[in-house]
């Protein structure tokens, strides 16, 4: 027969390992939820401080967007002033002087040429060239008569002139003849010759 | 605390408190993930912001470059407005451009005649500046004319004289002549007016620099 006896109580049972179970699970009992505060508190910390920065932001950018505003608004303004300056120099491109044309063709009319202008007409239109850029076009109509036996030659040259000459060439496009006929004399010659100004360009 | 000697209680309360700590856990996870995203999208703000402020503060800095040109600008267009631009004398510029004309054709001894010729279409969609016409009727001799339209271009190297008219006249040295000239007006008001309260803006305000 076999006697059992328990001489110390499970309570005062001790475990041999060197690792106590019951303490682990108490130290992570309280390690894990302590872990998991600091982990919300750090985040939560984070947060705050992004936050924080954001409203920074917020607050220099609602105070930057006036001082913008007025920059762009400056700017534009400028645009619109360079914009009005240009267009105000334009049109001193647009034109040509007048007084010089006259000076020039007076010029090439010398007593001795015996050539008269019976009507010398300067029409100015406007023209729009490559759909784009208003422009005004010039054409000069000289009619008029030469008389002698050198009319044809001086007329010729008159003629040459107003498209080559030095005054003329770098305004000129084109010349065109509209009449050269036969006089009251046999010598004599009547003309009437457009010259058509290159356009000049509001730019 | 002591936990209960009863082993089954044991049980229970250690399932209860592991229980606690997975919710606790999975609450934290949930928290720290919804942290994580609002910390996304305020990254995302924050990153807009800092580009807006980047971007306005390089503009703000062009300001006083551009206050300066802006007051070299105004100067030189009202520098130009006030001697080339043609305005008007109560509403009309026939009045102007008649003074301005027989005051030219004085110096040269010719009577002349200024008839209002209206305003040609405007060249340029957005043109700010139309054409006001003028018709000058005259009988002079060919000089004389020279003369008078070197005064006014000269004078006025933003006029254009448009048209030239001269055939024969009452004598030999005189010819019958009409000629136009052409001066820049402003096509509505003056834009100088409308410009001038933004360039003035940013100074009442203080905010200019």
């Amino acid at each position: 027969m076999n006697l059992r006896v328990d001489l110390i109580l499970d309570t005062e049972q001790r475990s041999a390992s060197p690792i106590n179970l019951k303490s682990i699970i108490r130290i992570l009992c309280i390690t894990i939820p302590l872990i998991i505060v600091v982990i919300i508190g750090i985040a939560l910390a984070k947060a705050n401080q992004s936050r924080n920065e954001l409203n920074t932001l917020e607050t220099t950018h609602a105070l930057t967007k006036p001082k913008f505003d007025e920059a762009v608004a400056m700017s534009s303004s400028l645009k619109n002033y360079d914009d009005l300056l240009d267009e105000l120099e334009s049109w001193k491109n647009a034109r040509i002087e007048w007084h010089k044309q006259l000076r020039e063709v007076q010029k090439q009319l010398p007593l001795e040429m015996d050539i008269q202008l019976t009507e010398l007409e300067v029409i100015g239109a406007s023209k729009l060239i490559d759909n784009r850029y208003p422009a005004r076009v010039f054409t000069l109509t000289l009619e008029g008569k030469g008389t002698g036996g050198g009319a044809e030659n001086n007329i010729g040259r008159l003629m040459t002139v107003l498209q080559n000459g030095e005054a003329f060439a770098p305004l000129v496009e084109s010349l065109e003849v509209k009449r050269f006929d036969k006089g009251a004399r046999r010598s004599d010659r009547v003309f009437t010759f457009t010259t058509t100004y290159e356009p000049r360009i509001f730019k | 605390m002591k936990l209960p000697e009863d082993k089954k209680q044991r049980t229970q309360v250690f399932i209860f408190i592991g229980i606690c700590v997975i919710g606790l856990g999975y609450l934290g996870h949930i928290a720290v993930q919804k942290m994580g995203s609002s910390r996304e999208a305020t990254k995302v703000r924050k990153e807009e912001l800092e580009a807006d402020i980047t971007k306005w503060e390089r503009q703000i800095a062009h300001m006083p470059k551009y206050e300066k040109a802006f007051e070299e600008l105004a100067g030189k267009i009202k520098a130009l407005e006030a001697k080339y631009v043609l305005k008007p004398k109560f509403t009309s510029h026939i009045l102007p451009a008649t003074e301005l004309i027989e005051q030219a054709a004085a110096e040269f001894g010719i009577e002349v005649e200024v008839k209002d010729h209206g305003k040609p279409p405007p060249y340029g969609k957005k043109a700010q500046l139309l054409g006001y016409v003028a018709r000058v009727n005259l009988t002079a001799g060919y000089n004389q004319l020279i003369l008078l339209l070197e005064k006014l271009e000269t004078d006025n190297p933003y006029l254009c004289i448009t048209k030239i008219n001269i055939m024969d006249g009452p004598e030999d040295q005189l010819h019958r002549m009409s000629f136009h000239v052409e001066w820049p007006v402003w096509a509505k008001k003056n834009p100088l007016k409308a410009l001038k309260v933004t360039a003035d803006r940013p100074k009442k305000d203080g905010n200019a620099k």
